[in-house]
Parts: structure tokens; C-alpha cells; sequence
């Protein structure tokens, strides 16, 4: 009877960790160049989030935001400018994302520049957010996971503006809409 | 009897307050570097406008280091990943890195029984690596604060100016620098 409750009790752990994870295809990409020097990166772990929680906040939207960067449990950006392979990384991103693991939320056409968005869900939760961005010379990706609010997060992408990220307040719930 | 309380507070001092490892060989690796050194009552001491932020900022700092490095020319981003891999071994965990067009701004935080007990941040530019090396702990968002103090606060630059008497090498102790 112990045994099978320790087993239980690993499974669900294992389980949680699985989905506030990152997705393995993501994973990769991630992986693949995050050591070439010429890529910019950016990584905040939960840690982190959890220490920006303790800031004093002023306005009920710095809370709101706040609260929803304490469900967070992490961040990842790779991103490369003035390039000329970046469309070339745009198409790879795009073809490991539009894959089983995440469902496409939104597409928006800014100049020259387009943004897919995609998120993964378990249990009726956003677990997930991927920002996929490729321009003439510019490419990002943008990986956030953790339990994810999308107002809130397009409200601290504003705050810090990170292009991009405002657009997601034109998602309405789920829907998928294209620009 | 006496020797052995002597020897067991001497060990307790060291073990509560000690300063990171990678930290010291950094300072006697790189021989031309600053090196700024405060105790909590220093840091306070310095405050001679009694300026209540500032007092706020630095409340809960044991003592800190901060180590300014002008990178000899062979310094590669290798050495930089060793350092970050020197910090890792003295427990601290990284909770942000990020680069970006050569230029690294990574945060490392070591933690015991839930507990915040140093904090260090690296800042890697195109000439110099800055080091700030707290034993105790900071709000996150008070970091820049922390940087902005020491470098754009006329009274506080003054009295660390005063304080150091300019430049002094690395490897010479202060009366304070008591590790």
C-alpha cells in the first residue's frame, strides 16, 4: 500500500513538472542556439518571478500584473537582429511549433514583419505562450510558461515593450483571429 | 575551553558572513582591479543626507563587494562562462541571465532553509566586468537602484571616493575586508 502511494505521489510530481514545462520542441530550438554568440538571449526562472512578487506595487493594475507574474515559471527569449538568415530561422521556429504539441492563437502581419502566436493547454489552463516573430533581418522567439494570463501578459509586455506581446489584447478568449 | 569558544565563534562568523569564493579568486586573479567593500554600518555611514530610500535599499545587505574588472584583452567569452560556471559552484543558482550583442547581465542567487542569503549580479561589457557580490539580500528592483546610488548620488560618491581614497588594488585589504 506504501509503495503504490510513493508511486502515485511520483507520477503526480511528475506530471505537474510536465506541464509547466517547456515544450520539448521548443526545448530544442532553444538549445540549438542559445551558445552561438550571435543570437541575443534572455532567461528568468520561476526564482525570479517569485523574487519580483515581493516589489511594492502603487496601482491595482501593477497588482494585477504582479499576481499574474507569480504564476509564471519561466521565460525564455532568442532573438537575432540585422541578420540575414532570419527568415530562414523564422521558417524553422513556425515548423516546430505548428506541430500537435500547441494550437495556433493568433497571426498578425506588421509591415514587414510577421507574429504567430501558440499556446499549449492542460486542463483548461494557457500552460504555454509562444511568440514567433520573423522580418526581413529580424527574428525572435518567445517562450513563457507557468500558469499564464494572456491579458496580463499583454499588459506587461506593454510595460516593458517587448514588441509583440501587446497584440494579445485582441484575443478574446481562444478564438482564433488573423489580421 | 576559551580556545575552543574562540575557534567555534570564529567558524560561526565565517560560515554566517562569508563572501563568495568566486568572488575572492576573482579579485586575486585580476590584480588591477577596484574593489569596494561595505559592512551594513558602512553602507549606512555613507548616507549622510539620511536619505530614508537609501536606508530602505540597503536594510537587509550584511556586507557587500562590489569588484570592477577592466577586461585584459585576451578575456573571451569562455572566461566569462567560467566565472558563471565558478558561481554555480559556490551554490548560487542563476535566476536571470540574458546577452545581447555581447554583453552579459546575469543574476545568481543562493538561498538556505527559504532564505535569501547572498545575492550576485554580473554585468559583462565590451572593456569591464562588474561585479556586485551581496551577502544578505536586495529587492530585485532595487538593484539598478543600488548601481544608480553609488554611481549618480553626489553625497554617497563623495563619501566612498573619501572612503577609498580613489584607486586601490586589488589584493590590498581594507580595515574592513575582514573575510
Amino acid at each position: 500500500m506504501k509503495k503504490i502511494v510513493v508511486i502515485l505521489i511520483v507520477i503526480v510530481m511528475t506530471v505537474a513538472t510536465g506541464v509547466y514545462a517547456q515544450g520539448e520542441a521548443v526545448s530544442k530550438f532553444f538549445a540549438k542556439y542559445a551558445a552561438d554568440e550571435s543570437f541575443t538571449t534572455a532567461t528568468i526562472s520561476s526564482k525570479m518571478f517569485s523574487l519580483i512578487t515581493n516589489m511594492d506595487v502603487q496601482t491595482p493594475e501593477d497588482k494585477e500584473i504582479v499576481d499574474a507574474i507569480s504564476k509564471l515559471k519561466g521565460l525564455k527569449v532568442l532573438g537575432k537582429e540585422n541578420s540575414s538568415d532570419a527568415r530562414a530561422l523564422y521558417k524553422e521556429a513556425y515548423a516546430l511549433v505548428s506541430s500537435k504539441e500547441y494550437e495556433e492563437l493568433m497571426s498578425v502581419r506588421d509591415k514587414d514583419k510577421d507574429m504567430k502566436f501558440y499556446i499549449r493547454e492542460a486542463g483548461g489552463k494557457i500552460n504555454e505562450l509562444i511568440m514567433v516573430m520573423g522580418g526581413a533581418d529580424d527574428f525572435m522567439l518567445l517562450s513563457i510558461f507557468g500558469e499564464i494570463d494572456l491579458k496580463a501578459i499583454s499588459r506587461i509586455g506593454r510595460k516593458m515593450e517587448v514588441n509583440g506581446l501587446e497584440q494579445l489584447e485582441k484575443i478574446h478568449g481562444h478564438e482564433k483571429k488573423k489580421n | 575551553m576559551q580556545k575552543f569558544i574562540t575557534l567555534f565563534m570564529i567558524f560561526s562568523v565565517t560560515a554566517a558572513f562569508a563572501q563568495s569564493k568566486a568572488t575572492e579568486a576573482l579579485q586575486i586573479k585580476y590584480t588591477d582591479s577596484r574593489a569596494l567593500f561595505f559592512y551594513n554600518n558602512t553602507l549606512r555611514m555613507l548616507n549622510q543626507t539620511e536619505d530614508k530610500g537609501y536606508d530602505e535599499l540597503i536594510k537587509d545587505i550584511e556586507k557587500m563587494k562590489f569588484l570592477m574588472i577592466d577586461k585584459p584583452a585576451a578575456f573571451t567569452s569562455s572566461d566569462y562562462k567560467k566565472i558563471v560556471t565558478s558561481y554555480k559552484g559556490d551554490a548560487f543558482e542563476g535566476i536571470m541571465t540574458s546577452r545581447y550583442q555581447g554583453k552579459n547581465f546575469d543574476v545568481f542567487l543562493k538561498e538556505s532553509g527559504g532564505k535569501t542569503k547572498g545575492m550576485v549580479v554580473l554585468v559583462n561589457d565590451s572593456s569591464s566586468l562588474y561585479v556586485l557580490d551581496i551577502v544578505g539580500s536586495i529587492a530585485l528592483d532595487k538593484v539598478t537602484s543600488l548601481y544608480k546610488a553609488f554611481g549618480e548620488t553626489p553625497d554617497i560618491q563623495s563619501q566612498i571616493e573619501k572612503f577609498t581614497h580613489g584607486h586601490k588594488p586589488a589584493g590590498k585589504k581594507d580595515d574592513d575586508d575582514n573575510d
